[in-house]
């Protein structure tokens, strides 16, 4: 089958199904050799390719207990296989060289938590949201990070009633808002309360369900004219 | 728990380099590199070919496949996209090709349930970000048109092909792929302003 090489739509049909694996290998194979000259279709194949993963995330069902690496291991390198770095011929395996990865991943994994410990610990409107829970039992106080780990906002329950703290937030831009969302475990996130303000204390609302059945709360930055049904625009959040 | 590179943030950058540090480990023949690779992603591919297949013995199968490819010189250019994204992509693919040669399990597991994907329980902190990926994933594909969503679940998790679908809806194959098209693209439209600049707005 050949294809006119002028009708990119053609091509993007077929890129689409050939990044769901869904071609019949005739149209895959075409597809293929496509790819090789196309750096376009390779663009957009590598956007595919993300939102793909995405719907992978759909799967990523933590209650689904996935085998362990000795499971896998076996399969590798047979199931006697001694437990070791593995000389494959280029040169040995320098522990030195992993130790010093490993480093990496636990400096990394030390400074983001330091840099959290800083912040949580260190805004005064953390110190207020906390102080609020006054000698109300129980209280729970719950961070909201952004996505680098800056501590933005901070959620405090009690009875019921979840108030928020901005803690490093501007003020909303024109025209839009903060939400404050639940997202009880297993069902769709629930707006809460809206805010604009950044340094007092904005906004209160009962919770949609107990705490125990929530996974987590979520600022996000909305339009102010709408509604939506989900966040948006994450701003922070935080597992509960 | 999966973490996929949308944003530019810190923790994500800081991510890459971890997989880069431990890839290049992996290629000099280090097995605690590859063993530390799939503590973070392994479990996510399993899943995802469990999902496909139905069938756990068949996932592992699956899951060592790819990680057998990733030890064996993968291929991986990390100028196209995170490793999540490739390894996601590769079970993928190894998940459809051991299914079309199941296609009992296949004609079994088929039915509505397939369709409607479960949400990911999340669990400790760091995992907020990633499940609130699912829900945003989730309610981007609800943004779907049923004929929409119908297609591209048929082919993502039903491991068919466009011909397959065509046959299985009555719909001609030139409305099969342009609807899958116009899935992906919607999704990825729907999914980006929410993914793509996580936090901009905070300062």
């Amino acid at each position: 089958m050949s294809r006119n090489a002028d009708d990119h739509t053609v091509w993007q049909e077929l890129l689409a199904g050939h990044a769901l694996n869904a071609l019949d290998p005739a149209e895959e194979a075409e597809m293929l050799a496509h790819l090789a000259g196309c750096a376009d279709c390779r663009a957009e194949l590598d956007e595919h390719a993300l939102t793909a993963a995405h719907l992978a995330a759909l799967a990523d069902d933590e209650s689904d207990t996935a085998p362990g690496w000795s499971d896998i291991r076996g399969g590798l390198f047979g199931e006697d296989a001694p437990v070791i770095s593995i000389d494959r011929g280029r040169h040995r395996v320098s522990q030195r060289l992993l130790a010093a990865a490993a480093g990496v991943v636990v400096i990394a994994g030390a400074a983001l938590a330091t840099s959290q410990l800083l912040v949580s610990s260190g805004g005064d409107s953390h110190r207020v949201a906390v102080a609020s829970c006054g000698t109300a039992r129980p209280c729970s106080v719950i961070p909201l990070r952004s996505k680098d780990g800056v501590h933005r906002a901070t959620v405090v329950v009690t009875d019921g009633v979840a108030r928020v703290q901005p803690v490093a937030m501007s003020r909303a831009p024109r025209g839009r808002t903060y939400v404050l969302w639940q997202l009880p475990r297993g069902r769709a996130p629930v707006p809460l309360t809206e805010f604009v303000s950044a340094s007092a204390t904005s906004g209160s609302s009962p919770l949609s369900v107990p705490l125990s059945q929530t996974t987590a709360f979520a600022v996000s930055s909305e339009r102010a004219d709408i509604h939506p049904t989900s966040p948006t625009h994450v701003v922070a959040i935080g597992s509960v | 728990m999966l973490t996929l590179h949308n944003g530019d943030g810190r923790h994500v950058r800081a991510e890459a380099q971890e997989d880069a540090v431990l890839l290049r480990e992996v290629a000099r023949g280090s097995e605690p590199a590859l063993e530390a690779i799939y503590n973070r992603y392994g479990p996510a591919c399993y899943r995802l070919a469990r999902r496909i297949l139905a069938d756990a013995h068949l996932a592992e199968d699956v899951t060592q496949q790819v990680f057998l490819a990733l030890w064996k010189g993968s291929g991986y250019d990390p100028r196209r996209g995170a490793l999540s994204t490739w390894l996601l992509g590769i079970t993928h693919h190894k998940a459809v090709d051991m299914v079309r040669h199941e296609e009992r399990r296949r004609a079994e597991r088929l039915g509505p349930a397939q369709a409607e994907i479960a949400a990911a329980i999340p669990g400790p902190d760091d995992v907020a970000w990633e499940s609130l990926r699912a829900m945003q994933a989730r309610a981007a594909l609800r943004e779907l048109s049923g004929d929409h969503r119908e297609v591209l679940l048929l082919a993502y998790y039903g491991g068919f092909t466009q011909t397959e679908i065509a046959e299985m809806t009555g719909l001609p194959l030139g409305t099969v792929k342009s609807r899958t098209l116009h899935a992906m693209r919607r999704l990825r439209e729907t999914l980006a302003p929410s993914l793509g600049a996580e936090g901009d707005e905070t300062r």
